[in-house]
């Protein structure tokens, strides 16, 4: 079997390259494992993520789907008097920022639709497990496919795009990609479910609607998501060092534990802790994957890389990869660039620009709070309206005086520029907080943690 | 404490008064007593003080300069504003 364009995953990145690619006249076909739908985590956009699906015409489905509009995000820091409110604007060609909208969604339904919207748009859909790539003189010439109904399939293609999230297929498999590195908020967990009977707000200033996300902070790394899905329930999910779940506890005892008791503002909003969705744990979620383009494969999304959850970026940026991802490779499918040693080293650096940016943000947030909250309430207020409205692939902007300002504070700033011009079109990796030697492997054996 | 940082105080000592403690007036507030820790004012007060202080002062701190140690109390912040003035 032979496709031009084999994209292995079929969640919003898969889906949403498809779509991208569609409008370049390119076919493709996606390898997906799992029946959509079926359940994610991940319910919040940015404002950029909102614009994307604007601009793929999904406005009105949208709608029609009744997902709950999202205008900012109200953050309850440890002072209970206190909560600050990052609005979603978009920014109009003149330069000028406006209020905006954007969306919360049951992942079960939006990665349906978006899958759905891809499959009408002629990309096949093979429902199988993808094993492993095929791999031709150093380039990935497609990949070896467990079809659901127990058949095996070898699909050629000209393309290979890793869209697999955080199971990040290629990077594991090795020998594709460069190695996969421990991220900044490694050992940190992740424990989520939904609730319902959770008091919204219901004002109508933006900062008062009722389906805007809430973040519930505790201490440092320790911390709650509130965010609606429909007008009945809300994913809530808390964030900890690992350290603090004990062992032998359930995830829901904990979780139940947890929501009682992280933040008051959150145990108001919660007078009964009614779990109605399994309460699942993501482990050591931080990480980054180098050299994640090269002959023949991308990776787009999760696929590579992922800081940290708490200002929902993750969403937008799988889906702004899947947009810029498109003209790369129809250029590639063109015959073009099939000399350089890595053709899409544009692109690479494009979007580990885009992430170094809110990976900068997020760590000026958690390391420098103080420093950061006189940036965000006064200084650089629209500056990082656009950078928590995921506009950080606008190179002509960012990074901004305020991000540079964070890089700053980091004692990064040097670093970062240094590693654009190296010719390794790769990002350094920063590395975790709790080790001192910078930035070790990841050790990919199941449910272990990184090394130590 | 030279005049100036005691004048810095009283300055900054009246904008909390007035702002933040407006129904407290009974606040006993001493130079070394730390504001945040004893919860007389919230993040969100400090950051409306930082504000304050770079207008009246006609400063404009740099962002290493922004921890917590350099506003944790009247005498802080007065010794802060004096280096930067100088």
């Amino acid at each position: 079997m032979k496709t031009d364009v084999l994209i292995v995953g079929g969640g919003p990145a898969g889906a949403a390259a498809a779509l991208f690619l569609k409008r370049q006249g390119i076919d493709s076909l996606i390898v997906e494992a799992e029946s959509f739908p079926r359940y994610h985590i991940g319910e919040s956009m940015t404002g950029a993520a909102g614009q994307l699906l604007r601009d793929l015409g999904l406005e009105e489905e949208m709608i029609r789907l009744g997902f709950p509009v999202k205008c900012g995000v109200k953050v309850y820091g440890q002072s209970v008097a206190g909560s600050w409110f990052v609005p979603v604007r978009g920014r109009n060609a003149a330069g000028q920022l406006f209020d905006a909208e954007t969306w919360q969604v049951r992942r079960s339904d939006f990665d349906k639709l978006l899958l759905d919207r891809a499959v009408a748009g002629g990309a096949t859909l093979i429902q199988g497990k993808a094993t492993r790539p095929i791999v031709r003189d150093g380039v990935v010439k497609g990949a070896h496919v467990d079809t659901r109904d127990g058949g095996q399939l070898v699909i050629e293609s000209e393309m290979l795009l890793d869209c697999s999230g955080q199971s990040t297929w290629l990077a594991n498999l090795g020998g594709v990609t460069g190695p996969k590195y421990v991220g900044a908020y490694d050992k940190q967990v992740a424990v989520f479910s939904q609730v319902r009977g959770a008091i919204r707000d219901s004002g109508t200033a933006r900062d008062e609607r009722k389906d805007n996300t809430l973040i519930f902070y505790k201490q440092k790394y320790h911390w709650a998501w509130f965010i609606p899905i429909d007008d009945e329930t809300v994913s809530v999910g808390v964030v900890a060092p690992s350290s603090l779940l004990p062992k032998g506890e359930s995830l829901r005892t904990y979780l139940t534990r947890e929501l009682r008791n992280l933040h008051p503002e959150l145990s108001r909003r919660l007078p009964v802790v009614d779990l109605v969705e399994e309460v699942r744990a993501i482990p050591n979620y931080s990480y980054q994957v180098r050299d994640f383009c090269g002959k023949g494969f991308m990776c787009i999304g999760d696929a590579h890389r992922f800081v940290d959850p708490i200002f929902s970026f993750g969403l937008s940026a799988a889906l702004r990869e899947a947009e810029f991802a498109a003209p790369a490779v129809k250029a590639w499918l063109e015959g073009k660039n099939r000399d350089s040693e890595n053709p899409f080293a544009d692109y690479q650096l494009f979007c580990e620009k885009g992430i170094d940016v809110l990976e900068d943000l997020l760590d000026a947030f958690w390391e420098h709070p103080f420093a950061f909250s006189v940036c965000v309430h006064d200084r650089y207020r629209d500056l990082l309206t656009d950078t928590f409205a995921g506009r950080v692939y606008e190179h002509e902007n960012q990074p901004n005086v305020a991000i540079n300002d964070f890089r700053r504070l980091l004692g990064r700033a040097g670093e970062r520029e240094l590693s654009y011009q190296d010719g390794s079109a790769y990002s350094i990796p920063i590395g975790s907080r709790y080790h001192p030697e910078r930035a070790p492997l990841w050790d990919a054996t199941p449910g272990e943690s990184p090394a130590a | 404490m030279t005049e100036d940082t005691e004048s810095t105080i009283a300055i900054i000592e009246a904008f909390i008064r007035e702002r933040f403690l407006y129904d407290r007036p009974e606040t006993v507030l001493t130079p070394d007593l730390p504001l945040i820790e004893q919860r007389l004012i919230d993040s969100l007060q400090l950051m409306q003080l930082v504000q304050f202080l770079q207008e009246k002062f006609e400063l404009r701190f740099d962002i290493m300069d922004l921890v917590f140690d350099n506003f944790a109390s009247l005498s802080a912040m007065a010794n802060f504003v004096s280096k930067q003035k100088g």
